[in-house]
């Protein structure tokens, strides 16, 4: 668990006291209770870990109670108190967590699970980590930031209903999306639009408080000067750090990304290691101007935060291609067949009933993409996992866990 | 559309078809309206039958007087009765499946009673739910054990059906875990035994834990209490079946509802597979907490046409439903508790006597 490694790596009082030739000696027969405290709260915190892993009446009640205490003591969720929120534009906010002791920790460029009920449903998003584990070590506190998607109904509810005080539930971080810890072989050049910042951040941070002679380049596009994230941050890093170079953009007044932009703001963009991250279209265009810039194409590590599609367009165009998770099958569909009999003809047998959407045998678990309801021809709620794949038809590319 | 049994107004193509539409409008208006109110009620519910059952299972821990005794049973049935009617059953058809919440997700949702939970959906949510009240294809129909219309045809053995009424309710639990093994089937030689196999090795597992739980582990635990306990949630048990084989009764087995033959739904429509969840299932009225009791199969009918949707919410439903019924001129069966409940045992009574000629149509096989 983390907060054991973090006594071992961070007591430097410690460290003094004890120097390390007598702490593997045996003159260390003091050292005997501290380790022997050690070995048995090690040994504490598994078995609790065990205990809280399995579902039954007894953690049933303990839940109850501690929630009934404080919910913020739940144990079979993880609770963060939002102990500040802080407006960054005027459409974005950050959120500082106190994530609960037993969170493992994140490297920058990870991104938080978020869980919030909105009307009754319960959703889950993504957030990048804005805060630097070294903050984390310090203070015990992360930071998310959430940029409003018009009709978004996450980024809104963070926005604006979300207090000091309240809770979120989160999950432990995420993603591949990071600095390699041994220093990257190539110069890192960092490529972010609008929230796309949010890994990069303290990414460019971290990097520049452990290697101060590191040269990196940032480029950052925003819409205008008022929805520049972190604009203080980045200021602060650009003048501590002569080795970074940043490189703004505003799209309403020079348009979108294009190679006479990144070569003028990194010339030797070519034979760097790029980190990308921003709107799927963005990115996109990003990749091709880089493709068509030189031919040897620099490494792309990329973190995605979903695209904008609208709903009207893709209830037309039906076709579809479903994958399965579990078997790793893959089929194609014209909208004609429903997910169930999708799966079968992929060679699968799922489990089913009524084949006509009364008993929910053939629940199955979505984790991405739309399905229409073939009685009604309503176009399920995105957040909707658990679907009834009798009457579901895939509608563009759908994915699902458990099948 | 022909009924097997009882007096059902005949359709036309066109009426089911309006019938279909008007409880399918139904359907989307409250669907569209689940939200948060739905997901605070199922909460608190929740919340509730967990304080009765540490309630009643502590009172039973340390019931040192009669008193202490009595009410620990009695929270603890309460307690039993909620898990397994509000939550578990309605859970189990899916109903909060829209919350995204993997406590309240159908598929995986264990309850607290001999039956196991993967079993209970496929016999009772597809089976029966599917194929309502067809003689032949829905065992819940009698339970292979009773007769309860003419179109099954008389054996004496029928003659003690009252008495095996009895027992089937004081051993409900364990009826509902086996009811997948169809005994009768077996005994009749159309199945063998060891094509149950793996059901049979789920039902032992499962009734292993409660038997476990209730019987051991818990009675154990309270030292020299150790029997106080053990009776103590031998009669919960018991009273939660009775209460629960009463109600189930009372929705499908009273005087008018209706009996179907596996001609009537070939081909069925959406109308009229509405048309016979509505002629093979009656309600009964009562006060708000009867109903939560019930786990709101006191709106049986409510429930059939709409099994996933909140069971809650069949209250506010059922007014509609009622005019939609009289609107096409289709009875909707309901009565108070005591009336229905009646009219169950006068009819597990008259067809323990073999037919007498007059009562319904003449047998169809
Ligand atoms: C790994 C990862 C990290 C992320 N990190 C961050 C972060 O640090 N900060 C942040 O603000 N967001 C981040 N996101 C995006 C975030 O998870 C949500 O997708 C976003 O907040 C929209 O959610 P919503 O519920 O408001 O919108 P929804 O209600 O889900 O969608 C509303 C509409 O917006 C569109 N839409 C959905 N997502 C996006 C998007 N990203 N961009 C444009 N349109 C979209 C939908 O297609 C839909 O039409 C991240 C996503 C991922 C996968
Ligand atoms: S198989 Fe019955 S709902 Fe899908």
């Amino acid at each position: 668990m983390y907060s054991c490694s973090l006594n071992l790596t961070t007591s430097g009082e410690k460290m003094k006291i004890y120097p390390s030739a007598s702490y593997q000696e045996p003159a260390g027969i003091s050292m005997l209770p501290v380790r022997l405290l050690r070995l048995v709260t090690a040994v504490f915190k598994n078995l609790d870990e065990q205990f809280w892993r399995r579902r039954g009446l007894i953690q049933d009640w303990l839940e109850l109670a501690l929630c009934g205490i404080d919910p913020l003591l739940s144990r079979q969720r993880m609770a963060a108190e939002v102990l500040q929120v802080l407006n960054e534009t005027p459409e974005t906010k950050t959120l500082v967590l106190r994530p609960p002791s037993r969170w493992k920790g994140f490297t920058e460029g990870q991104y938080l699970p978020v869980e919030v009920d909105i009307n009754g449903v319960r959703m889950r998003r993504c957030y990048s980590i804005s805060s630097t584990s070294q903050q984390f070590r310090r203070e015990s506190l992360i930071s998310i930031t959430v940029k409003q998607v018009a009709g978004g109904v996450v980024s809104n509810f963070l926005n604006h209903q979300v207090r000091a005080g309240d809770i979120l539930y989160i999950g432990d971080a995420e993603g591949k999306f990071t600095l390699d810890s041994s220093l990257p072989g190539r110069k890192p050049v960092f490529i972010a639009a609008g929230s796309g910042i949010t890994p990069m951040m303290p990414m460019l941070e971290a990097l520049y408080a452990e290697h101060p002679e590191f040269a990196a380049t940032l480029i950052y596009y925003a819409r205008n000067r008022q929805e520049l994230i972190f604009s203080e941050r980045l200021k602060r890093l650009e003048q501590r750090y002569t080795q970074l170079s940043v490189h703004t953009h505003f799209t309403e007044e020079e348009g979108r990304v294009n190679k006479t932009h990144l070569l003028r703001d990194c010339p030797d963009i070519g034979s760097s290691e790029v980190y990308l991250c921003g709107p799927e279209q963005f990115m996109a265009t990003v990749k091709s101007e880089l493709c068509a810039l030189s031919d040897v194409a620099p490494q792309i590590h990329q973190e995605s935060f979903g695209s904008a599609h609208s709903m009207s367009a893709e209830c037309q165009d039906i076709e579809a291609s479903v994958s399965f998770g579990l078997s790793g099958k893959v089929v194609q569909s014209g909208g004609d067949k429903s997910l169930l009999e999708l799966a079968e003809l992929a060679g699968l047998q799922p489990k089913f009933g009524c084949r006509g959407g009364v008993c929910h045998e053939c629940t199955c678990v979505k984790t991405h993409g739309r399905v229409m309801n073939r009685l009604t021809g309503e176009v399920l709620p995105d957040e909707q996992e658990y679907i009834q794949a009798c009457i579901a038809i895939p509608v563009g590319e759908v994915s699902i866990g458990n099948w | 559309m022909d009924m097997a049994s009882g007096k059902a107004p005949r359709m036309t193509t066109a009426e089911l078809e309006s019938l279909g539409e008007a409880l399918d409008q139904l359907r989307q208006e409250i669907k569209d309206d689940l939200g948060q109110r739905d997901a605070d009620y199922i909460r608190a519910i929740v919340r509730k039958q967990q304080m009765a059952e540490i309630a009643g299972r502590a009172l039973l821990q340390f019931s040192f007087n009669p008193v202490s005794w009595v009410l620990g049973v009695g929270l603890l049935s309460v307690a039993k009765i909620l898990e397994n009617m509000e939550i578990g059953h309605n859970i189990m058809h899916g109903q909060y499946d829209w919350m995204n919440d993997p406590k309240f997700y159908s598929q995986t949702y264990e309850w607290d009673t001999i039956c196991d939970g993967d079993s209970w959906r496929r016999t009772h949510n597809f089976e029966h739910h599917t194929y309502t009240n067809i003689l032949g294809m829905d065992r819940d129909y009698g339970y292979g054990l009773l007769r309860l219309t003419d179109n099954i045809p008389w054996r004496p053995g029928h003659l003690f059906q009252f008495i095996n009424y009895v027992l089937l309710s004081v051993l409900f639990d364990w009826g509902v875990g086996l009811h997948e093994l169809e005994v009768e089937k077996i005994r009749s030689g159309k199945i063998r035994l060891r094509d149950k196999w793996p059901f049979l090795k789920s039902f032992l597992k499962k009734a292993r834990n409660q038997v476990a739980k209730d019987y051991v582990i818990f009675p154990l635990l309270a030292g020299p209490l150790v029997i106080n306990v053990m009776l103590g949630n031998l009669l919960a048990n018991l009273i939660r079946n009775l209460w629960a084989s009463t109600i189930i009764f009372c929705g499908h087995f009273t005087e008018g509802a209706q009996t179907f033959r596996k001609q009537d739904c070939e081909n069925e429509t959406r109308g009229m597979w509405y048309y016979r969840q509505l002629l093979g299932s009656s309600n009964f009225t009562g006060s708000k907490w009867l109903h939560i009791m019930s786990g709101h199969l006191s709106f049986q009918i409510e429930h059939h046409l709409f099994p996933d949707i909140p069971a809650h919410r069949y209250r506010e439903m059922s007014p509609r439903v009622r005019q939609i019924c009289e609107a096409h001129g289709i009875p909707y069966n309901t009565g108070s508790f005591g009336r229905q409940l009646m009219t169950v045992w006068a009819r597990i009574i008259r067809y323990s006597l073999p037919e007498t000629g007059s009562a319904g149509i003449p047998q169809t096989r």
